[in-house]
């Protein structure tokens, strides 16, 4: 053949003006609709990027978010993997046992046991003896069907979950982590564990258990790896106690306000201060916002499924008068708890408890002229737990590691940040995701070398 | 930068074609091939291209001094002391890590030693170097004098991260001439295309699968789900390398190279000992010629030396006794079939030998892709029903009849049936026509290859950052 076929002349064209069109595009989107979510931005271009090799991967991964057609292209891409199979009966019927409970997952502790952080009421500031109150036996929320979307994501009923397994290294990991920790800082700084379980633990899954592994072994794991000196906080039973209430988002991976509360209570009584415990209708002051679509959406690749299924997110307003400063790479800046700018469309409304969390560290100062100071060692579930903890402080630090940045704290390990604002106790709040995989715990552990 | 990246195909590529083809000079050429070679390396590894211009440089001058030495014991004592540097170098880089770990566990002393980032492609070119070395210790070919022309074989774009590993002999003669050919261009292309679809749309899709049923705690996978787990691996192993390959392949061509060939349809084999004819060709070719020759080959020490090539095929894969263990045990399939087992299946119908290599095939995926030993002895024991929870699960069911039809395509792009049905189409157009047409290759292959290429790009793009496994290695 003498000349170009037509086929590589097509192809030719094609890769020629994507490649002008994309690089010369003056109005890139900067958000995806579709998938209701940022796009990468445009990284800066500088000699430590080039060379830490976050210039190109980042410009790389902006290239493709950016991508002419982007969401149109996507769209396609759903419709074709529809004809890759014979959807048929998606929903899996699960067979509950009609009158026992689920025998292979019992409750950790009794019920009088839970009843003791159940959240107290003003009547309950009488201090009742618990033969006085009737409080039901927990159960697990009994699921109906199971429906798969993409892995790990299930729908259960109409909560999106994800399975879960835990790598047993990293679960020591955690617990290596929280113990150098506590040696570091010595006897006298009270060191708090909080791991908290998600959505998916409490469905009583029935003859579907298979399908995601027991998180109540991968705390009582934990437990096990702690020392004696570290307080383990019963986060599981707090909130199984009340997992049939609105404690979970059904499209989101975190808790809602309502489940952190829960939380914070089982972390007052681990402390000794059941009796200082705030009732949560003292929070009268809240927002509540409909219609929030959540992180499973985009994770779940768009499926309608999620859509169909808005959340609404309250949130309630701390009783206790503070001052908040974010500390950021770019400087200082004085912030509010419940900030209502992150209510668009392209943002998710999580990131509204803690103004998006990403700060290195958030520093609070309270009216409180105690003298105590708490530092939370944190992920995202750290955002809606703040608001609880400002009565009882005078300076409350909330750390999500993920921003952790050496460079902007001089130098410091983790413990020594904590030795300088001189914390009275330190707890560490994760959500199961965040330690049952070594490159998670791996990177907390590495804070203290 | 990869091959299957929107920047690469729609920035990269075509800014190399412009720029190559806007004159006609040689050296210009080749001077825009190396540069943008090196662009391409530094892209992804902008510390680490000094090692290849390091090595390339090391290379260049032992191999003349070697030449300078010919017939004289000096050359090898160059060509040795070349290698074990070169070696020495992939070694500290891919090793060290694995040595420090598994001294520590036989001498019980901690182990403080930090894994090493593998440069990319370290694994390929130094095996491109070693066998340039060999190549002119035996007089095969002359030494390389112009720096620039080395240079260009050892970080030419579409072979230095992944391969195919190329031999400096059947590299030598294009260097200098008039490649490029429309026919090539257009074979160029229409490779690129089928290997771009090998790796968006089957090996993507498959990958995005398998987690499903090998992401699992094993203890609680089904012994359908085992298996179609390790079907589903297979797949995505194979369209993956195989896709990059042709990839390297068709870009070569674009440029007025042919590039050797590194699959043969790997799956319709029916011996491990011809699956490794057909799977990675350019590797067992290396190890063919570079070790297992030289260490006497079939002549003295067959087994030993059968046992260093697939001791040293795994280890090659990666720093990890699973790899050592997945070569070892193709060494053990090997020697069976040299012993009796060939003999056996030449007098039974084909079916059998298509069965028995399908089914050691599977079972040598499960060491591959499992790195904890124990983990993948638990995989197998579940494929076989050993301590399996159930015989089959719902959920699982629901996710392979949602993806059943593109698992069957899948399995009919491992065999050559397009091929076949190609062939059989000019046959028939050529029957009816008596040649006057060639409505074949003119419309219905450049249509297909439009509308594969098209299907190619929407998977690409919404698809995040998925690098190809060959990588790794």
């Amino acid at each position: 053949m003498k000349r170009l076929r037509i086929d590589s002349l097509i192809f030719i064209i094609v890769i020629v003006i994507a490649g002008i069109i994309n690089l010369m595009n003056p109005n890139k989107p900067s958000i995806s609709i579709a998938e209701n979510r940022k796009l990468q931005e445009k990284p800066v271009f500088s000699a430590f990027s080039y060379f830490d090799k976050s210039y190109v991967n980042n410009y790389a991964l902006y290239y493709s978010d950016t991508f002419t057609l982007r969401d149109s292209l996507i769209q396609s891409r759903r419709y074709i993997n529809k004809y890759f199979g014979f959807k048929k009966d998606m929903k899996i019927e699960i067979n509950q046992p009609t009158d026992s409970p689920l025998p292979t997952s019992s409750p950790i502790s009794s019920p009088v046991e839970s009843q003791t952080i159940a959240p107290p009421s003003p009547t309950e500031s009488l201090l009742p003896t618990p033969s006085q109150i009737y409080v039901p036996e927990p159960e697990y929320q009994k699921a109906h069907t199971v429906e798969v979307l993409n892995t790990p994501f299930f729908l259960i009923d109409n909560y999106v979950v994800a399975s879960i397994w835990a790598l047993d290294d990293s679960l020591r990991k955690y617990a290596q982590f929280i113990n150098e920790l506590q040696i570091s800082m010595g006897e006298d700084v009270g060191i708090y564990s909080m791991i908290v379980p998600t959505s998916m633990e409490y469905f009583d899954l029935a003859d579907l258990q298979y399908i995601t592994g027991s998180q109540k072994k991968m705390v009582e794991d934990i437990a096990e790896y702690t020392n004696d000196s570290i307080h383990d906080v019963d986060v599981y039973d707090a909130l199984f106690t009340h997992c049939n209430e609105y404690i979970y988002y059904r499209t989101d991976h975190h808790w809602t306000h309502l489940g952190a509360y829960y939380a914070y209570c089982s972390l007052m009584e681990s402390m000794g201060k059941k009796e200082d415990i705030i009732p949560l209708e003292n929070y009268a002051e809240k927002e509540v916002i409909e219609g929030y679509i959540g992180s499973a959406y985009r994770k779940t690749n768009q499926d309608d499924r999620v859509l169909n299924n808005p959340d609404i997110l309250t949130a309630y307003y701390p009783v206790t008068e503070y001052k908040y400063v974010m500390h950021k790479k770019t400087g200082s800046v004085e912030k509010r708890l419940n900030d209502l700018s992150y209510i668009t469309f392209d943002n998710q409304y999580y990131n509204m408890f803690m103004s998006g969390g990403n700060g290195i560290y958030h520093e609070f100062t309270t009216d409180n002229e105690n003298g105590q100071t708490l530092l939370v060692i944190c992920d995202s579930y750290g955002a809606s737990f703040v608001h609880f903890l400002l009565p009882h402080y005078e300076k409350v630090y909330i750390m999500d590691t993920r921003y952790y940045d050496r460079e902007y704290l001089n130098n410091m390990t983790i413990d020594e940040f904590a030795k300088s604002i001189s914390a009275d106790e330190i707890a560490t709040l994760l959500y199961m995701d965040s330690v049952a995989y070594t490159f998670n715990t791996e990177a907390l552990y590495g804070l203290l070398k | 930068m990869v091959f299957s990246g929107l920047f690469f195909i729609t920035v990269f590529l075509p800014a190399v074609l412009i720029l190559y083809y806007i004159s006609k000079n040689r050296t210009y050429r080749n001077t825009v091939l190396t540069i943008m070679s090196l662009v391409f390396y530094s892209w992804g590894e902008p510390v680490f291209v000094l090692l290849l211009l390091l090595t390339s440089a090391f290379v260049y001058i032992i191999a003349l001094l070697i030449q300078k030495n010919s017939g004289k014991p000096l050359s090898k004592v160059y060509l040795v002391s070349g290698i074990s540097i070169i070696i020495a170098v992939l070694a500290f880089f891919k090793y060290s890590g694995f040595i420090a770990e598994n001294l520590s566990a036989l001498f019980k002393f901690e182990n403080s030693f930090n894994d090493i980032a593998l440069p990319l492609g370290l694994s390929f070119y130094t095996f491109t170097c070693i066998s340039y070395l060999v190549d002119v210790y035996k007089e095969k070919t002359a030494a390389q004098r112009n720096f620039m022309d080395l240079l260009m074989y050892i970080s030419i774009f579409f072979t230095v991260t992944s391969g195919p590993i190329q031999r400096y002999p059947d590299w030598q003669a294009d260097i200098r001439s008039d490649r490029e050919t429309w026919d090539k261009f257009n074979y160029g292309v229409h490779r690129f295309i089928i290997g771009l679809a090998k790796k968006a749309i089957l090996a993507n899709t498959a990958g995005s699968l398998i987690s499903s049923f090998m992401g699992t705690d094993y203890s609680k996978l089904s012994v359908q789900g085992a298996w179609i787990g390790i079907l589903l691996f297979s797949l995505q192993i194979y369209f993956d390398f195989a896709g990059y390959s042709d990839m390297a392949i068709g870009l070569a061509s674009m440029f007025g190279f042919s590039i050797k060939e590194n699959f043969n349809y790997p799956y319709i084999s029916r011996s491990a000992t011809d699956f490794w004819r057909r799977w990675h060709i350019t590797l067992g070719l290396f190890f063919r010629d570079y070790v297992y020759i030289p260490l006497g080959g079939n002549r003295k020490y067959r087994i030993r030396n059968l046992l260093i090539v697939w001791f040293l095929t795994g280890l090659w894969h990666g720093a990890s006794w699973n790899y050592v263990i997945w070569g070892l045990y193709f060494f053990v399939l090997l020697l069976i079939e040299k012993t009796f087992l060939q003999k056996l299946f030449d007098r039974i119908p084909k079916i059998f030998s298509h069965l028995y290599f399908l089914l050691v095939m599977l079972i040598g995926w499960v060491f591959f892709y499992n790195t904890d030993l124990l983990k993948a002895l638990q995989y197998i024991g579940v494929m076989f029903n050993i301590n399996a929870v159930s015989f089959s699960d719902p959920i699982l069911t629901i996710l392979f009849n949602n993806n059943v039809l593109f698992i069957i395509i899948a399995i009919i792009c491992t065999v050559p049936l397009g091929r076949f049905l190609k062939e059989q189409a000019e046959k028939l157009e050529h029957r009816i026509s008596k040649g006057h047409t060639d409505i074949v290759n003119m419309i219905v292959l450049p249509v297909l290859n439009i509308l594969l290429f098209a299907v190619s790009i929407i998977f690409l793009v919404g698809d995040t950052y998925t690098p190809f496994l060959y990588f790794n290695f």
